[in-house]
């Protein structure tokens, strides 16, 4: 054991320089790697950055070459992927070198830069070379093998993050470079309304055109649309959730469950559909229609029929919040130790008893969490209501016309198309802070409801 | 109470069906021949325009699949990482922040989707199929192209994703995964033999979620690639031309909206009906590849 060892001291300590240059080679080649990649996105980000791609990629492959050089000298072995690697990217060099500014062909509709082929092919080239480079960092090593894959998992994952990155970042630093508070307190209001005065005597009438912008109605018309929704589908869903779990046999529960996950991933067009052609089905001037399509007062006090009422639309949002619901509720109840529910059951109560004083407050906070997270999707939801609300601009009540946040960034930038073309003319240029103020709702309630979700587990765990 | 589910889901499958009787009376299998054609500037009457959803057809696979292509790597890295590469904090805080975005509305996507058109891909591929030159005026298309809906669709579909594919590799029993790395193997290799093998079933499951995910979706496909296409795309796999999915045709020809209420004519209304329907049916045979899929998980688990 020894001898071995002296031996390998010794060939070590011949080749101990040939060693260390080639760790620092590794290290080299690593950093060159990852200059590559940071060029690469760069370039697939930035046309200009194209003109960097061909040097980086040649220095790429030259080190790369160095790399299988003295991997060969000190593990005594061919590395034929660092080979290859350096191949591609000198014949990627190579061909990106000759490759005119402006690509077209294959009958595409589209002339391509180069610096789309430049960038994916570094992003290609490098990320293989970091993994190799930090395998023979590590000399080959079955540690270094498995640090060496850690680039492929970050690579996908930072490409993720940066994709949310850039649209987060974006609606925040334009609603903050928009942000003007009376936007948020003033209700939006385009009507005319008769100003009556009195001249010589007589009376005259005046069309006096009142015009505030601000998003006031869209929030409360967004609130409005999660309290209704929560209040319909509240009692729905976790009476759904209490019926599969405790009273259905495999059959029915599982239709009902069958058909709460496809009332979930339907699309909501579908029940758009089915709402429209409810909505035409009634005739104008009666009661439900004004029910159904929501009415409100102008300034004049003049009926004002919309395209559909909160209450109507709330119905159908609540199809797609039943489901959040009576999962969360599902969950809940199993969550119960079953010793708890039996003791209740031995002790003389009955299932009723049981379910209303021993399982049902168990789950409520479950239920909570899950309808919040309803309420979030209450508030994004547009798929449903695009095609039947309104500006909002008479009242928000339960009978009034729907209007929510969601619906109004989607005014504001197709109104001239498919809504309200006013609206789009007046207040496209606050996007980015309509954005940001349905950002802040909906994001708000999410993390409320998951931070209250992961609490919940930490304390039935400890109980 | 508790039939409400089943009840909605009927009566929802029942008014599509008689919805889209019209259309079948009139045109027949012309449905699936036919190239669609509403264009709102030519002057013939509503019903005589020629209705058929084989470029919705095609716009849908091509759509999904762009969005899975991008969104399925990213989610199995983002879970892989949750699951085996972190521990304690880090992996939860992950979770949680995922889930967060998950709660990011799809408006948002179709209101930054024209900026990333500006920002990435006018700079990249510019052409006739973005500008929307040779389009009506009265569908928006200031951007559009069939990749910007898929990459857009990809950003809705990731949150969603990860957290099924994260249990799904959460399932795998942890003795497995000890033994695998207890008998020398790196962590790296445990997870391609032993973890991804066994999660294989959770892993198709979240994906078709996924997929049904990506069909269901109708606001970001509407306003990054457009409402309705008039045929294939010339070499068919051109995913630079505009190739809307059902979805946004449908909503297009549903329109309850004030300017294409006197367009779409009854055979219109009746053709949305119809592909509804064509897409409750997809949604329907995914779900029960779903099930089936966790049938047979259930009987592996029992062993």
């Amino acid at each position: 054991m020894t001898m071995m060892k002296a031996i390998a001291g010794g060939q070590l300590a011949t080749s101990n320089l040939k060693v260390s240059t080639y760790k620092i080679v590794a290290f080299i080649a690593a950093l060159v790697s990852v200059v590559d990649c940071v060029f690469g996105a760069l370039a697939l980000v930035f046309n200009s950055a194209d003109s960097y791609s061909v040097p980086i990629i040649l220095c790429l492959s030259g080190v790369i070459a160095l790399l299988f050089v003295f991997a060969r000298l000190s593990l005594k072995r061919y590395f034929i992927s660092l080979l290859f690697v350096a191949a591609l990217s000198l014949i990627s060099a190579v061909a990106l070198h000759f490759m005119p500014a402006y690509i077209q062909g294959l009958n595409l509709n589209g002339i391509f830069h180069r610096s789309l082929f430049g960038g994916s092919l570094m992003l290609c080239i490098g990320v293989p070379a970091f993994c190799y480079s930090i395998l023979h960092l590590f000399k080959n090593t079955p540690r270094g093998f498995d640090i060496s894959r850690y680039p492929i998992l970050l690579f996908f994952v930072l490409a993720g993050f940066a994709a949310y990155g850039i649209i987060l970042f974006y609606i925040i630093q334009n609603g903050a470079l928009e942000f003007h508070w009376p936007f948020f307190t003033t209700a939006y209001s385009d009507q005319y309304k008769t100003a009556e005065q009195w001249v010589d005597g007589w009376p005259t009438f005046s069309n006096q055109h009142i015009l505030q912008l601000g998003i006031l109605n869209n929030i409360t018309g967004t609130l409005m649309l999660m309290g209704l929704t929560s209040l319909i589908s509240l009692p729905i869903g976790v009476s759904v959730g209490i019926f599969v779990r405790e009273y259905a046999g495999p059959k029915l529960g599982g239709a009902i469950n069958f058909s709460t996950t496809a009332l979930r991933s339907i699309s909501g067009v579908i029940l758009a559909i089915t709402a429209v052609s409810l909505l035409t089905k009634v005739d104008q001037g009666t009661f439900l229609y004004n029910l159904f399509h929501g009415y409100g007062r102008d300034m004049d006090g003049g009926l004002q029929t919309g395209r559909s009422s909160f209450l109507f639309a709330s119905v159908f949002i609540s199809l797609l919040v039943i489901p959040i619901v009576a999962k969360a509720t599902q969950e809940g109840l199993s969550t119960l130790p079953r010793e708890v529910k039996e003791g209740s059951l031995a002790l003389g109560a009955t299932k009723e008893f049981t379910l209303f004083h021993v399982q049902l407050p168990w789950s409520l906070p479950n239920v909570v969490t899950g309808l919040m997270l309803g309420c979030a999707e209450a508030a994004g939801a547009l798929a449903i209501i695009f095609l039947m609300s309104g500006s909002g601009q008479f009242g928000v009540s339960p009978t009034s016309e729907t209007t929510s946040l969601a619906y109004l960034i989607f005014d504001m930038k197709y109104g001239r198309i498919l809504g309200d073309a006013n609206v789009q003319n007046l207040m496209s240029q606050d996007q980015a802070l309509a954005a940001l103020a349905l950002l802040v709702m909906t994001l708000g309630l999410t993390a409320i409801a998951l931070t209250m979700k992961r609490q919940l587990a930490k304390r039935y765990k400890g109980a | 109470v508790a039939l409400v589910p089943v009840v909605a889901l009927l009566l929802i499958v029942i008014n599509l069906a008689i919805g889209s009787m019209h259309a079948i009376d009139v045109l027949h299998f012309r449905l699936f021949t036919n190239f669609f054609s509403p264009s709102p500037e030519s002057n013939i009457s509503p019903d005589q325009m020629h209705y058929g959803i084989l470029p919705a057809l095609w716009g849908t696979v091509l759509v999904v699949s762009i969005a899975m292509i991008i969104a399925f790597p990213i989610s199995l890295a983002l879970a892989v990482l949750i699951n085996d590469y972190s521990k304690g904090i880090v992996s939860s805080t992950l979770r949680w922040i995922i889930s967060v975005l998950g709660g990011i509305p799809p408006i948002i996507y179709a209101l930054l989707g024209g900026l990333i058109y500006l920002w990435f891909l006018w700079a990249k591929v510019g052409g006739k199929g973005l500008t929307g030159a040779d389009l009506p005026q009265t569908v928006p298309t200031d951007q559009s192209a069939t990749i910007l809906g898929g990459m857009m669709l990809a950003l809705l579909v990731i949150p969603f994703l990860t957290p099924l594919l994260d249990d799904a590799l959460h399932s795998v029993p942890r003795p497995l995964k000890e033994a695998s790395l207890s008998l020398g193997a790196g962590r790296w290799h445990t997870l391609t033999s032993v973890t991804l093998p066994y999660a294989l079933p959770g892993i198709v499951n979240g994906f078709l979620l996924g997929i049904l995910t990506a069909l269901g979706e109708a606001i970001i496909v509407s306003y990054t690639i457009g409402f309705s296409a008039a045929s294939l795309p010339k070499p068919m796999f051109d995913i630079l031309e505009r190739t809307p999915p059902f979805s946004s045709t449908i909503a297009y020809l549903a329109g309850g909206g004030y300017t294409f209420q006197q367009i779409i004519g009854p055979v219109g209304k009746s053709v949305a009906n119809f592909m509804g329907l064509m897409l409750l049916l997809i949604a329907f045979i995914i779900l029960g590849l779903i099930s089936f899929l966790q049938h047979r998980m259930s009987k592996r688990s029992t062993q």
